[in-house]
């Protein structure tokens, strides 16, 4: 329950959404506990960022309403903070670190305010907060893919957002930087941080997250990663892929040939 | 004639004095907006946006408006409507990009062709005429620096974080739209108040290339402008010299030093970058 005596942060209601008459989300019923990680997971084109567009509020439902810490339309400035997939990022421009994490405290700024010292001082304990104050003032670029993630995960600590949603924030790093990534996730939520991320590894599911979300145009399931994620209802996420359990019980993917 | 009266010598003439004041002031304006420009890949609007005040300037004429309002409507006009065709349709920028900038453009053709006595004029707008800059061109360059200045002291972080990550900044409540569109106007500003200094078909160059040498070598945004204000002088001011003293043309002369700067630029990187590694590779 967040502070102010809500139990979801998170509440989506019956909501569809289409574009240029296809279908990509339908009737989706949804919500997340205030304080809980949440995962969604689906195959491509099943919907997932399309949700966390929603929730954002650039796409707009045909159908349904979101609501947002209790409220619908747009929330408000510096309540979410949205860590997009690695390819939406001009990671090419010139600014350091310290300036992306910087930009975290823009979000509850008027136009005309400037930084102060006061937003510095946020900015350099969250880059300390993620473990990258060696990392502080190189150009964000030349950082490694895990390092870049934990910058923007600063960025949101740094605008003290009470959700952070992520769009495949995993894809693409190695196990240690996934490991990493994971482990601040973890310690965010249980600061009291709602999280929702879209993911294609379901091993770090049951052990990092709260709650799941199968997506595939429609809800095919919800509940606790464990008992949610059997090999028939992933099966029905994925198609062709099946899922198999490892030998630790852990479940893992492989492409159906 | 010694080496300083020779550099004194074109100040003597009033229009070589606004001359040197006015690729000064641009070579800072393209210095502040020409890097974002090249950072997000704007380059092509820059283009269009020039082509389109062509049309803009011929209408204004044949009306009596001043000219730079009508370059102005043209340019930003296509600017937002490019913006605004990317959004609603499913073309590609670059499409609705030629589409309209040729259609402003042919508008400007049409309307020299109702007045023979202005086909003069058309050479001076399409490669510039810098020679013949009045003051109230330099007036007008003079608002576009305080405009784009007074914008970057206050923006500065917020153009960048739409620049970096348009979807973060939306998602933490900046209002993206208004910023892409204010970054779009003063392309169009930079673009329309520089034609003068060299035209139509070279302005994005005097935009771009400064900024593009700059960005060889540095990875932060406020040398980075500062590089691209830097060599641009360095090209605004040689080119106005040879001009004179060799009798070029001044706005080719300027594009022809910037583009030798950016090769020059490029051969020292790269072979600092060799040396670097193959320092790397001994040292292993």
């Amino acid at each position: 329950m967040s502070s102010n005596g809500l139990v979801n942060c998170i509440e989506v209601e019956g909501v569809t959404v289409s574009f240029d008459g296809r279908t990509v989300l339908q009737d989706i019923h949804w919500s997340v506990p205030c304080g809980s990680a949440a995962g969604i997971i689906g195959p491509n084109g099943g919907g997932k960022s399309t949700l966390l567009r929603t929730l954002i509020g650039t796409v707009r439902p045909d159908k349904g309403t979101v609501r947002i810490m209790g409220r619908t339309g747009r929330p408000s400035p510096g309540l979410l903070s949205y860590v997009p997939q690695n390819e939406e990022i001009a990671w090419h421009f010139p600014v350091s670190v310290f300036d992306v994490v910087l930009q975290g405290r823009l979000g509850k700024k008027k136009w005309w305010e400037r930084i102060s010292p006061e937003d510095r001082e946020a900015a350099m304990a969250a880059i300390r907060r993620v473990r990258l104050e060696e990392h502080a003032f190189r150009p964000i670029g030349d950082l490694s893919g895990g390092q870049r993630q934990r910058a923007l995960l600063a960025r949101a600590v740094a605008q003290d957002a009470q959700i952070i949603l992520l769009d495949e924030p995993a894809t693409g790093l190695d196990a240690t930087a996934q490991h990493d990534l994971l482990e601040i996730l973890d310690e965010m939520r249980d600061e009291g941080k709602t999280i929702v991320a879209t993911t294609h590894d379901l091993d770090c599911l049951t052990d990092h997250f709260d709650s799941v979300l199968c997506l595939r145009g429609r809800v095919v399931c919800q509940g606790v990663p464990r008992e949610t994620l059997t090999p028939e209802t992933l099966s029905l996420v994925f198609g062709r892929h099946v899922a198999v359990f490892t030998e630790q019980g852990e479940v893992t993917m492989i492409e159906h040939t | 004639m010694n080496i300083l009266d020779a550099l004194v010598e074109p100040f003597q003439f009033g229009f070589m004095v606004r001359a040197f004041a006015g690729v000064s002031l641009i070579a800072v304006l393209s210095g502040i907006v020409g890097t974002f420009i090249m950072l997000r890949g704007l380059a092509f609007i820059g283009d269009a946006v020039a082509h389109a005040s062509f049309g803009g300037i011929v209408l204004a004429m044949l009306v009596g408006i001043p000219l730079h309002i009508g370059a102005l409507v043209f340019g930003f006009g296509t600017a937002l409507l490019v913006a605004a065709l990317e959004r609603k349709t499913k073309l590609q920028a670059d499409t609705s990009l030629a589409i309209l900038f040729t259609g402003a453009f042919s508008i400007g053709v049409l309307g020299l062709a109702t007045r023979p006595g202005f086909a003069g004029d058309l050479s001076s707008l399409l490669v510039g005429s810098v020679l013949s800059i009045r003051p109230a061109d330099l007036w007008w360059i003079v608002a576009a620096v305080i405009v784009a200045g007074l914008v970057m002291m206050v923006l500065f972080r917020r153009l960048v974080y739409i620049s970096f990550d348009a979807s973060g900044a939306e998602a933490a409540g900046l209002p993206v739209g208004w910023l892409h569109t204010l970054l779009l106007g003063l392309v169009a500003l930079s673009v329309v108040v520089s034609l003068q200094a060299v035209g139509a078909i070279l302005v994005v160059a005097l935009l771009i290339t400064p900024a593009a040498t700059a960005s060889l070598f540095t990875k932060r945004m406020e040398r980075l402008i500062a590089g691209a204000i830097g060599i641009g002088l360095v090209a605004t001011w040689a080119g106005l010299y040879a001009s004179y003293y060799l009798a070029t043309p001044p706005g080719a002369t300027i594009v022809a030093l910037l583009t030798l700067q950016f090769g020059c630029a490029l051969i020292v990187q790269k072979t600092r970058e060799r040396v670097t590694k193959k320092g790397a590779v001994h040292a292993a």
